[in-house]
């Protein structure tokens, strides 16, 4: 029945996959950046080959002429580069200066972006006939609904003020009933101004309805843009930056995945442009909130786009509102990254990782008498079912506080098939409180599961799986609350916990309960230790399925981990002897192990 | 209907679990999008989810009272509660005293939540404090060699964060520029920052390993229990 696993044919696609996956990793080469310009080189824009950079057509350094008075800064050279391993919404800009920058000089950078991406915003004849339709219908059902709201908000503002006086003096008026009317005038006003906010929201929510608010946003990108671009250089997220504040492109080596060359150099990255609002829709602002509750904003940030060419210039402030000195970077084109060369060695490591894994699986099928060391906390499940079951009391399971997309819910939910197996086979009862509802789904459908496996689905009572809620110290009431009312034989805490752990616990130690807990959470381990009889440490938890099962298969990837273990363990040793070598070296460059010391670095 | 209960999910788990496993490596805007489209589907999913929960936890209670089992009581007022919450969520007439709507700062359903929920909440919280000390009884006492080590290094931990424990420095340094023998602020950050710290590692080396293990487990359809499979 395995999907992967169960025949021959199947099976072919396991190494079909694990080819496909190591097929990918030339890719690795596509999304590394340019090597960065040299200083006083014409600029030279992320990829090199890429039509339209500035590698194709270096331009000129151009200062441009200063207007007095003089300059606030000197600047030898300045260059764009695309930005390696994002999404190409980013553009990268370099400069040295010629002289130590003067106090309070500060740096923006402007682009100059080609008209071709107001495009993207441009509606359609048939998108601008629907949002005046659909304009016109919010203007008229909005009505005077915004100037009475408007008017009711200063109504309401000033009884609060006249409240807020009338407290303040109370002790001293002992004027009760004056107060209380007050307090009433608040009240009422403020409840009609709700009241129209409300009816003002349900109109703005039947023209979001109709589609009307993306169009309208859309259109207000156009008309913001297309005014900006008549002014040529945009301002962008890179304003006013004082100078000693420039950032080196050595801090930003994270986003090379290791230090990149001309680390000292200053350098800046630009991901926005912003558009202003434009001087004509600023003349309507009154009337567009008036008659459709429409606020301007006064800008609009625009991400740079993928593969779009932008003129750059760097502009420099003087500290006592000098004409900015400009700067001419040249042109630049983000490009988006198809690998995270950051990550590269990440991907080699899980991708073998993952090797070891299905290659231990494999093995495990040919041989499946593998030895897995005694787990005291899974030999006791037994124990503590058939303790239930004598006792004629129930068992409680909880699969933790985190969701089903955490794989320690996972690992619980694993865990509680196999247990319900036993239970059904011992007919004990199980009660399985859930703090998700997602999670309560899945468990009642496993336990049922569980019961039809052992042949007993009619024991399985589904009202003994249900959902609690989703709030944690609710949610640890009423289990505590459980604990003393049934008085469960024994516990299970499998999954991830956090500060209820302790009071879960430790109310079931006082039942007399045998407890067994199992948690991925090393700080809320020390809590179990203390009050479980035997608790699954860390990975042991994610063990468990598999060593309760026994299958051949999950036993051989309990193999595989370990495998990788004493791999990762090695790599360790490995990594640390050559740092104490590169130390007793003095960090001597040109050892004969400072290639390995690059690649292990990054692990 | 066998197929659309064993082996889909296994398709989907395969083929959604490797693509988000190459989209991590894949910075493309179209690879984010993607991821965030994920994210949307699983918050719709747990939207749909929440009804059920809703649906389980009143059948749950309703059952109690009407089988009266013991506590049943406390289904009433369980019920009752579920009731005004989602009620003054929903209703939105004034009521005196209360801002009129239901979702603003002053209505009646903020007001239930801050004066009710949440000192509950915070008394629940606060029981921990008991809860520790009781536990900490039980662990420190030193019946054994562990139990003694631990019961030390609670102790000097405990001491090096208290003002007390800052003022009781005695001897010399062991070494050049080292700490005092008893200088429990030194030792306590030492205890945290070094064992306590490696343990910790070890521990979560182990945890991350296996996670990518069960990942494997899971996207190869070799483990299917939470699926309500079996073998």
């Amino acid at each position: 029945m395995s999907f992967i696993t169960g025949d021959a044919a199947k099976q072919r696609l396991i190494p079909l996959l694990l080819l496909g996956a190591l097929l990918l990793l030339p890719l690795a080469g596509h999304g590394q950046e340019a090597a960065p310009p040299e200083q006083g080189e014409p600029a030279a824009a992320g990829d090199a080959s890429a039509p339209g950079t500035a590698a194709e057509a270096p331009p000129p350094l151009e200062l441009e002429p200063l207007s007095s008075p003089p300059a606030a800064a000197s600047v030898s050279s300045a260059a764009v580069e695309d930005v390696p391993n994002d999404n190409g919404q980013a553009l990268g800009v370099s400069f040295d200066w010629a002289e130590p920058a003067a106090e309070g000089v500060t740096v923006s950078v402007e682009l100059k972006p080609d008209s071709a991406i107001l495009e993207e915003f441009k509606l359609s004849d048939a998108e601008q006939a629907r949002l005046d339709s659909a304009r016109e219908k919010l203007k008229s059902d909005l009505g005077s609904l915004i100037a009475d709201r408007d008017a009711k908000a200063l109504e309401v503002a000033a009884a609060d003020e006249a409240r807020t006086a009338a407290k303040n003096v109370i002790t001293q008026t002992k004027d009760y009933a004056g107060l209380a009317e007050l307090e009433r005038a608040y009240w009422k006003a403020k409840s009609e101004m709700d009241s129209l906010q409300d009816r003002i929201d349900g109109v703005q929510n039947r023209f979001a309805a109709r589609g009307g608010r993306k169009l309208l946003e859309k259109q207000r990108k156009y008309e913001y843009l297309s005014a900006a671009l008549a002014a040529e250089w945009l301002p962008t997220d890179i304003a006013g930056v004082p100078a000693a504040e420039v950032d080196s492109r050595g801090a930003h080596a994270p986003l090379y995945g290791r230090e990149p060359d001309n680390a000292e150099q200053p350098w800046l990255m630009v991901s926005q442009i912003l558009a202003p609002l434009p001087e004509a829709l600023a003349a309507q602002a009154e009337e567009l909130h008036s008659s459709y509750g429409e606020d301007l904003a006064p800008g609009i940030p625009f991400p740079l786009k993928n593969g779009q060419q932008y003129q750059v210039r760097l502009a420099f402030s003087g500290p006592e509102g000098s004409s900015p000195a400009l700067v001419d970077a040249g042109p630049g084109t983000p490009r988006q990254s198809f690998f995270k060369s950051t990550l590269a060695s990440h991907f080699i490591i899980a991708t073998l990782y993952a090797l070891i894994i299905l290659s231990a699986i494999m093995l495990a099928r040919r041989n499946p008498n593998l030895f897995i060391r005694r787990i005291a906390g899974l030999e006791a499940v037994d124990e503590a079912i058939g303790r239930a079951t004598e006792m004629g009391k129930p068992v409680l399971y909880l699969n933790g506080m985190d969701a089903l997309s955490e794989l320690s819910t996972l690992s619980a939910i694993n865990i509680l098939g196999r247990v319900s197996r036993r239970i059904a086979d011992f007919d004990s009862d199980l009660l399985v409180p859930c703090r998700d509802p997602v999670v309560f789904s899945v468990a009642q459908e496993v336990v049922k599961q569980g019961y039809a496996e052992q042949g007993r689905p009619d024991a399985f009572r589904a009202s003994n799986i249900y959902f609690v809620t989703d709030d944690q110290f609710s949610y640890t009431a009423s289990v505590c609350a459980i604990m003393i009312r049934e008085r469960p034989a024994a516990n299970f805490f499998m999954g991830y916990y956090y500060a209820e752990s302790l009071l879960l616990a430790e109310t079931g130690a006082s039942t007399g309960a045998i407890q067994i807990a199992g948690t991925d959470s090393p700080n809320q381990l020390p809590f179990f230790i203390t009050t479980c009889d035997y608790t699954l440490i860390g990975e042991e938890l994610y063990a468990a399925s598999a060593y309760l099962s026994r299958e051949p298969l999950l036993l051989g990837s309990l193999k595989g981990q370990d495998v990788g273990k004493a791999l990762m363990m090695l790599l360790i040793l490995l990594q640390t002897i050559l740092f104490v070598a590169q130390f007793a070296t003095g960090n001597a460059a040109g050892e004969p192990w400072d290639w390995l010391v690059k690649m292990v670095e990054p692990l | 209907m066998q197929f659309l209960r064993r082996q889909l999910p296994v398709i989907i788990a395969f083929v959604v679990g490797l693509s988000m496993w190459v989209l991590f490596y894949v910075p493309t805007q179209k690879s984010l999008e993607l991821q965030d489209g994920f994210t949307l589907w699983v918050r719709i999913i747990v939207g749909f989810a929440a009804v059920l929960g809703v649906l389980s936890v009143v059948n749950h209670h309703y059952n109690k009272i009407k089988a009266k089992r013991p506590g049943y009581a406390f289904s009433f007022i369980t019920l009752g509660a579920f009731l005004l919450m989602a009620l003054s969520g929903f209703i939105k007439a004034p009521l005196p005293g209360f801002a009129a709507g239901n979702n603003k700062p002053d209505s009646l359903h903020f007001w239930l939540y801050n004066n009710m929920m949440l000192p509950m909440q915070a008394t629940m919280f606060s029981i921990l404090a008991f809860f520790i000390a009781s536990a900490a009884f039980r662990a420190f006492r030193a019946r054994s060699m562990e139990a003694t080590v631990l019961l030390v290094a609670a102790c000097v931990t405990m001491l090096g964060r208290v003002p007390l424990g800052e003022l009781m420095k005695l001897g010399d340094p062991i070494f050049l520029g080292g700490p005092a023998p008893i200088d429990f602020p030194w030792w306590s950050s030492w205890l945290l920052n070094v064992p306590n710290s490696a343990a910790q590692r070890g521990i979560l080396l182990g945890v991350y390993l296996s996670q990518i293990a069960v990942a494997i487990r899971i996207i190869f359809g070799i483990e299917r229990t939470y699926m309500g499979g079996g073998d």
